[in-house]
């Protein structure tokens, strides 16, 4: 964020999204702890909840001049779901995109629109990002999403929600955690695959235009 | 006297009282779903048959806005539009039985770009309810906030949102003819932006590449900078407290926000120039564009920035120290001034949710304000947030967003009416640094590095369209300028007075029941929050946001909300396409951008049969996990 002038350490996981702002579904806190536990004693790397939009983010890297963390490693909802409760892991290999998609992007980010493939290529756009990064993404669909969290308020933790949705939050969070602290410490990340910007989801315009046409 | 609809009438002293002898004063009459498929039957049968085009499979579920609209190209006109806010996010809900001092901080959280303004309007909500009196730097230190945030705000809208839709990029697309004038075109104000001619300015207005563009993204960083200085960060300041402010100030701080401040001095000038001359362009090539975006000038503003000699919290004072706010509010209907009360403001709003997700309630808690002044059960004091997800239908209920009315009329809210209620009011304190003339607004704008110290007058315009809102928002820097000013200049004297207090400690109390209303506005314009405090817990809150207001769905009785009716009105001026397969819809877009949509303010995700909800901004985002 800007206004935090510390200096970065070399490796820097970040939450794409929010900090929760309910009691009855701490899955947020809940991850910054299993992360945090996982780097529990090393000083050079950094956890860090990133609620904001894309461009606040690149002006916070901006913001760091020469002293960026060499590795970042971002958390977030994947923009599609197939496999729900699904955890996969990507190095980010950047990419532009033409103009116009890159400005729907844009756009987007500057309404408010927190998106993990948003940070990653309106990131690369403004060439912010070091050389080695990474996205941990989960499959977490809209519609299951509300159901996740009734099952939470039904006191059905654990097994429970993985009956109701197929798969557990903790089972995720646990999953999440390890994945992105293996790509923050451990060299296996370069093995992950690989994804660039034309791979990511296609943005739609907020439009829909309906033509009268002759019978 | 200001209603016309609602049946209120006033005595001599002002007060509102129900008119006698109405039966049923708050009652309506409900459109019928089959009016509208007839009507909709109609339009198909006059027009052939309606054709989907560009309705690719959903391939990534991101924003919160659909607009959807029918489009005749022979005719050149817009036959039918639908706004939708396609989520819940229910901080109402989430609100509800909660301590009354994290309403700031959680719905801050309401909007991802502008979360300052819910913090300081809920501030002001809970102050009200509470009896709490921020001292005077404390006042005066959240007018700088705030303004930081329109700073902030209204150049990414011009150069970054909507001012690509003026690009050569685009404008070659869409209209070669207009681009073919504007690369000779001279402009009138190159004494204030250094540009020779309209296609200059289109060049650098591209997306992505455009130096007006860059420089936007630039300058709405030093804002954010200035406002660090002050709140601490950005976005979702923790500073903003009922009470006034926790920020420690000290000369250093004044010196370093006036620097950042100080950069917007040319910037300000620049963005007036630069517009007045693409959009004097725009008409002088086709005057259909007077209609893009086309609307009566019905809007509102709560007024902002509070004067430290007036504001006391009270709803009792609220029309006093409202009046003494350093923009006015107001209530304009088709350019006419009618109110410049907050309690009128207050008094004749109401939310309807017969086109939304929602259910309608019950309760009628409130049938006064707390100055006796009548209120609506659709008042958002008696309103009850009841989530209900259905299926989408056009003829019934389509949106997440609820409609809000003042009078039972649907009204705009933006950044401009803020320069709209103010030129016109003629209540503006007296500033060294703008004054309301009845007509327009005067702006002295100082010295910068390269330009000299300019006067610059907004004039009310004669037309209300998309055009118009954008030059207004471009006028609104140099106005958000200025105010800024005029309140680090009197921070300066407070504490050259030994004045060091910026917040008002307060508990609050375990007992008793008391309301309040926050009266503000976002970058985006009107905003207000409602609370209801019990025995020390919230036990209702309600947020109306400037995009709940423009993005609404339609009335109960059929009258369209003003992305609705504005895309109603606009005239296809797009001319290089040959059928649907090019068409690109330009003018609906300049139409809709030009309110700045902003649909996380408008948007909530919500727990499917229950009242649960969660936080999230869009359903893409690691809220999901968060």
């Amino acid at each position: 964020m800007i206004g935090d002038h510390d200096r970065l350490p070399p490796v820097l996981i970040g939450i794409v999204g929010y900090s929760p702002v309910i009691d009855a579904y701490p899955l947020g806190p809940t991850l910054m702890a299993a992360l945090q536990s996982k780097v529990a004693g090393r000083d050079d790397v950094m956890v860090e909840n990133m609620t904001w939009g894309p461009i606040h983010v690149v002006q916070r890297f901006q913001d760091e001049g020469a002293v960026r963390p060499r590795r970042v490693v971002l958390i977030g909802a994947a923009a599609t779901s197939r496999v729900p409760g699904r955890v996969r892991g990507f190095r980010w290999t950047g990419g532009d995109l033409p103009a116009a998609a890159m400005q729907e992007r844009i756009y987007e980010a500057v309404t408010g629109v927190v998106d993990i493939e948003n940070t990653l290529v309106i990131g690369s756009h403004f060439k912010v990002w070091p050389d080695e990064i990474f996205s941990v993404e989960v499959d977490l669909p809209a519609d299951t999403f509300g159901n996740m969290v009734i099952a939470d308020s039904l006191a059905r933790k654990g097994e429970g929600a993985a009956t109701d949705h197929g798969f557990s939050p903790q089972a995720v969070i646990t999953e999440l955690a390890e994945l992105a602290a293996t790509f923050a410490i451990a060299d296996g990340a370069t093995t992950a695959e690989a994804k660039s910007a034309a791979d990511c989801a296609k943005v739609e315009s907020f439009t829909r235009n309906r033509i009268a046409v002759d019978a | 006297m200001c209603f016309e609809n609602l049946p209120i009438e006033f005595d001599a002293d002002g007060n509102a009282t129900l008119k006698e002898g109405v039966k049923n004063p708050y009652s309506y009459q409900v459109t019928t779903p089959e009016e509208r498929e007839l009507k909709l039957a109609d339009i198909a049968r006059k027009n052939g048959q309606l054709a989907d085009i560009d309705f690719d499979p959903v391939t990534r579920v991101a924003g919160a806005l659909a607009f959807h609209s029918s489009v005749d190209l022979k005719a050149g006109k817009v036959l039918t539009t639908n706004s939708v806010a396609t989520l819940f996010r229910g901080y109402e809900v989430i609100l509800r039985g909660r301590d009354p001092l994290d309403a700031a901080f959680i719905s801050s959280r309401a909007c991802g770009v502008c979360g300052g303004v819910h913090s300081t309007c809920s501030a002001l909500a809970i102050e009200m309810a509470l009896g709490i009196k921020p001292p005077p730097l404390g006042i005066v230190i959240r007018n700088m906030l705030l303004s930081c945030e329109y700073l902030y705000d209204n150049p990414m809208h011009i150069f970054v949102l909507s001012g690509p839709d003026y690009s050569e990029t685009l404008v070659k697309q869409t209209n070669p003819e207009i681009w073919d004038k504007a690369v000779t075109a001279p402009t009138k104000h190159s004494a204030m932006h250094g540009y020779a001619t309209i296609g200059a300015i289109m060049t650098d207005l591209n997306p992505l590449t455009g130096k007006l563009y860059l420089e936007a993204l630039q300058m709405t960083r030093v804002a954010r900078e200035a406002y660090v200085h002050l709140g601490g960060k950005y976005p979702h300041p923790e500073t903003i407290v009922p009470g006034g402010v926790t920020t420690t100030l000290t000369t250093s701080t004044m010196n370093e926000f006036y620097l950042k401040i100080q950069q917007f001095f040319d910037y300000a000038k620049k963005c007036i120039g630069i517009w007045d001359d693409v959009f004097d362009f725009f008409y002088d090539c086709d005057q259909r564009y007077e209609d893009c975006g086309r609307l009566p000038a019905t809007m509102i503003d709560n007024g902002q920035w509070d004067h430290e000699d007036y504001y006391d919290a009270t709803y009792a004072n609220c029309n006093a120290w409202g009046e003494k706010r350093w923009s006015t509010p107001g209530i304009v209907i088709e350019g006419k001034l009618v109110s410049t009360r907050l309690t009128d403001i207050n008094v004749g709003l109401e939310e309807f949710v017969e086109h939304s997700y929602y259910e309608k309630w019950d309760d009628y808690p409130f049938k006064t304000d707390p100055l006796g002044n009548p209120l609506s059960p659709n008042h958002p004091w008696n309103k009850t947030t009841i989530p209900r997800p259905d299926k989408q239908n056009w003829k019934d209920r389509y949106s997440w967003s609820t409609t809000p009315t003042w009078d039972r009329r649907t009204f705009e809210a933006g950044a401009y009416s803020r320069l709209y209620v103010s030129a016109l009011a003629q209540k503006i304190p007296h500033s060294h640094y703008f004054e309301s003339t009845g007509k327009s607004l005067k702006l002295n704008i100082p010295k910068g590095a390269s330009l000299p110290a300019m006067e610059i007058e907004w004039r009310v315009p004669t037309v209300w369209n998309a055009f118009e809102r954008n030059r207004a928002r471009a006028y609104a820097v140099g106005f958000n300028l200025m105010v800024t000013v005029e309140n680090w200049v009197r921070a300066q004297d407070l504490i050259k007075r030994g004045e060091t207090k910026v917040a008002t400690p307060f508990e609050i109390p375990k007992k008793g029941h008391s309301i309040g209303v926050g009266f503000w506005g976002a970058g985006r314009g009107f905003l207000t929050h409602h609370c209801e405090i019990k025995d020390g817990l919230l036990a209702n809150y309600q947020i109306v946001t400037p995009s709940t207001i423009n993005a609404c769905p339609r009335t109960p009785w059929g009258e369209l909300g003003p992305y609705e009716q504005s895309v109603m009105n606009t005239r296809i001026v797009e001319s290089n396409f040959t059928d649907e397969n090019d068409f690109q819809g330009i003018d609906i877009l300049r139409a809709l951008r030009s309110f700045d949509p902003c649909m996380p303010c408008t948007t909530h995700v919500m727990v499917e049969g229950s009242d649960r909800v969660i936080t999230r901004e869009v359903t893409t985002c690691a809220c999901g996990v968060a």
